[in-house]
């Protein structure tokens, strides 16, 4: 696929975001980059630690940047930005949690909560109450569910409250964390069908942020791979699952649970273990290693990974 | 074959809630054999784990066993003048556990015969005592063991979970350790306990994947050096074949059908089974709808007539809302609970998707 002449919508260079002082600072995303093209779904993949979640806060200005930078549309959206540059982005990026059982309000009725970003922005209460019933009903839920508390939903209807939240601010790109780690088998593939409608419908761009790869592999169209505050590896889902180069992908997709009780039981577990690595003499590089597939790597490897793509 | 190990027949459990009564398990039939390891996989809420509670008599304080019963046969002779006590057709004593009615008689069976390790490794152990004095705890109490030997055999439990440095790890605190660390400690301590039944509830939901499957990978050891028999709750269909022989498909309090690994996933015949495989992301195709369930599960509150999935079931015969469907025999060790195995029943054949189950997985890379 010519990934060159799509639109850029959020550019991300060299971000850094660390947390603590100066003392105890630890550098939970130690330079990462990548563009994220309008209308796919970019993943983000990475265990527990890994820095995933920082990156989709930072862009959305929940946690500051500490260097590199944000653009959004091509404006700067990291550091200090206008009042209009920040009620525009807090409209225009929208985010999706993880756990709907956590995320919304238990005292506040269903309209409040979808609603709550539109207030105080100049609607008035009709206007509001006719946005309410048109994203409550984008996502299947019926208009009467507005005057329901949470508790009266399931999990799966509840995840649908948190996507309606997110629409009701007619977004262009959102953040969509872990958004069915949380959820029974069956109820999943509602929520991915339920997303990828919406994206085709409205043209929404995702960036997906998960541990599960068969997920992302379902619905991602690149995927980039981050261990310990830095991007490994990126590339488009296919090329990804069917080249891994990074030993520490590679470690990753063989460790995903294939519902195949054969190839199961064949399978044999890689370990990655970073002393594979001889990064003391020749640091290594972000490299563009065939059209649209990056790795982290020094001059020895790349030779080697070359070997393996011919 | 080999023998049960533990025998549930016709079991019904019901909650009391708010005045109402709800029926958890729906008459559960089930065998779970010595030494294998056996899956049981259904959507939440389905009385997976209501089931296992009962094994370790962990029901909640409203649930009650209404008829019905599970015959250990793991501790015989322990226990031959027990009221609960008996012998079966082929003359082997067992005991009851549907009979117990006093916490004494569950102290004789948690944790020396049966074993539960809970879901969440951050919240199942003691934050203010130290690794080694919680899996010495277990030993005291189910072996005797003090002083130096509870030392020593501590030691010897935390290499086997595949610990390294054990003498200093000892000394630690559950919040110095890692998540997939402490899943290993819990484990540790369920295995000190030198229990016959392992209860894993969801074991590896809460690890990331690479540590999950090392975790897995350790449990298979486990069972093979220690004669384990494993039930797996989970509705991770990925680690139900990794780590299982027999699998047990639940839905709405009752199992609606049984076979080995193989059976399930190659050959299922189910609505149900084939629905939940294939709304797995692995069976889907990019840019395509995923095939999803469609409705909910029913109110258990209510009497369910006929068979339980109907209602979200495309082949429903008529039937079906009518009259429980029983147990058809596919195989000798395969067996399922819908009226479309019946011989008058027409033909239905698996959704196309699930033919790609063989193709998946293994190594796809291209080296």
């Amino acid at each position: 696929m010519a990934t060159d002449n799509r639109e850029v919508i959020l550019k991300v260079r060299d971000l850094k975001v660390a947390f603590g002082s100066r003392r105890k600072r630890f550098e939970a995303v130690k330079g990462v980059s990548f563009d994220v093209y309008k209308g796919e779904t970019f993943g983000i993949v990475g265990e527990s630690g890994s820095g995933k979640t920082t990156i989709g806060r930072s862009i959305i200005r929940v946690y500051p940047a500490s260097g590199g930078s944000i653009k959004f549309n091509d404006k700067e959206i990291t550091g200090r930005i206008s009042k209009e540059l920040d009620r525009e982005i807090t409209n225009k990026i929208q985010m999706i949690f993880q756990d709907p059982m956590a995320s919304l309000n238990e005292r506040a009725k269903i309209d409040y909560i979808v609603s709550e970003g539109l207030q105080g922005r100049g609607f008035s209460k009709k206007e509001i109450a006719e946005k309410v019933n048109q994203a409550l009903n984008d996502v299947g839920l019926l208009p009467e569910f507005a005057s329901r508390f949470p508790h009266e939903f399931s999990g799966g209807q509840r995840q649908r409250i948190g996507i309606a939240r997110a629409l009701v601010m007619n977004p262009e790109f959102i953040i969509a964390d872990e958004p069915i780690s949380a959820l029974d088998v069956s109820i999943r593939a509602q929520v991915l069908n339920l997303m990828s409608q919406l994206q085709r419908e409205r043209g929404l761009t995702y960036l997906f942020i998960s541990h599960d790869l068969s997920v992302m592999r379902f619905i991602c169209d690149r995927i980039a791979v981050i261990h310990k505050g830095l991007i490994v590896e990126m590339a488009e889902t296919e090329t990804l699952f069917q080249h891994p180069l990074h030993p520490y992908t590679r470690a990753l997709l063989s460790a995903i649970p294939q519902p195949n009780p054969i190839a199961e039981k064949n399978k044999v577990l890689e370990v990655y273990d970073p002393s594979c690595h001889h990064y003391e003499n020749d640091p290594p590089v972000w490299t563009e290693i065939e059209p649209g597939h990056h790795v982290l790597a020094n001059q020895e490897e790349l030779t080697m990974y070359r070997e393996k793509i011919k | 074959m080999t023998n049960p190990i533990l025998s549930v027949r016709d079991l019904h459990v019901k909650f009391r809630l708010r005045g109402r009564v709800l029926h958890a398990l729906r008459g559960i039939d089930l065998d779970v054999l010595e030494g294998e390891s056996l899956a049981i996989v259904g959507e939440s809420g389905c009385g997976k784990s209501v089931l296992n509670k009962n094994f370790i008599g962990l029901l909640d304080q409203n649930g009650f066993i209404e008829r019905g019963s599970i015959k250990y046969f793991g501790m015989a002779d322990k226990m031959r003048n027990h009221p609960a006590a008996g012998e079966d057709d082929l003359g082997r004593p067992y005991i009851d556990l549907a009979q117990f009615d006093d916490n004494e008689d569950w102290l004789r069976i948690r944790g020396s015969e049966v074993c539960m390790i809970p879901q969440d490794p951050m919240t199942s152990l003691n934050p203010l005592k130290t690794i080694g004095w919680q899996i010495s705890e277990a030993l005291e109490l189910h072996r005797g063991m003090t002083g130096e030997m509870a030392y020593d055999e501590v030691i010897r439990i935390l290499e086997d979970v595949r610990i390294d440095d054990p003498e200093r790890r000892y000394n630690q605190y559950p919040h110095e350790l890692s998540g997939g660390m402490r899943q290993r400690i819990v484990i540790a301590i369920a295995i000190a306990c030198q229990p016959k039944i392992l209860i894993c509830d969801e074991p590896t939901t809460a690890l990331d994947v690479t540590i999950q499957a090392q975790v897995l990978t350790l449990l298979k050891d486990l069972k093979a050096k220690y004669n384990l028999t494993i039930i797996f709750i989970t509705h991770d269909l990925g680690v139900v074949a990794n780590i299982a022989d027999r699998v047990a498909v639940m839905y709405a309090g009752d199992i609606i059908e049984l076979g080995t690994v193989e059976d399930i996933f190659f050959d299922a015949r189910h609505p149900y089974t084939w629905a939940l495989l294939s709304s797995l992301p692995q069976l889907g195709h990019r840019g395509e709808e995923l095939y999803s369930i469609k409705g909910t599960p029913p109110n258990l509150f209510k009497e369910i007539k006929g068979d339980a999935f109907a209602a979200r079931n495309p082949h429903a015969l008529k039937i079906d809302h009518l009259q429980q469907p029983p147990y058809f025999d596919v195989s000798p060790t395969h067996k399922a609970r819908t009226w479309l195995l019946d011989p008058r029943a027409p033909k239905v054949d698996p959704p196309e998707a699930l033919k790609k189950i063989k193709d998946i997985g293994g190594v796809s890379y291209g080296d």
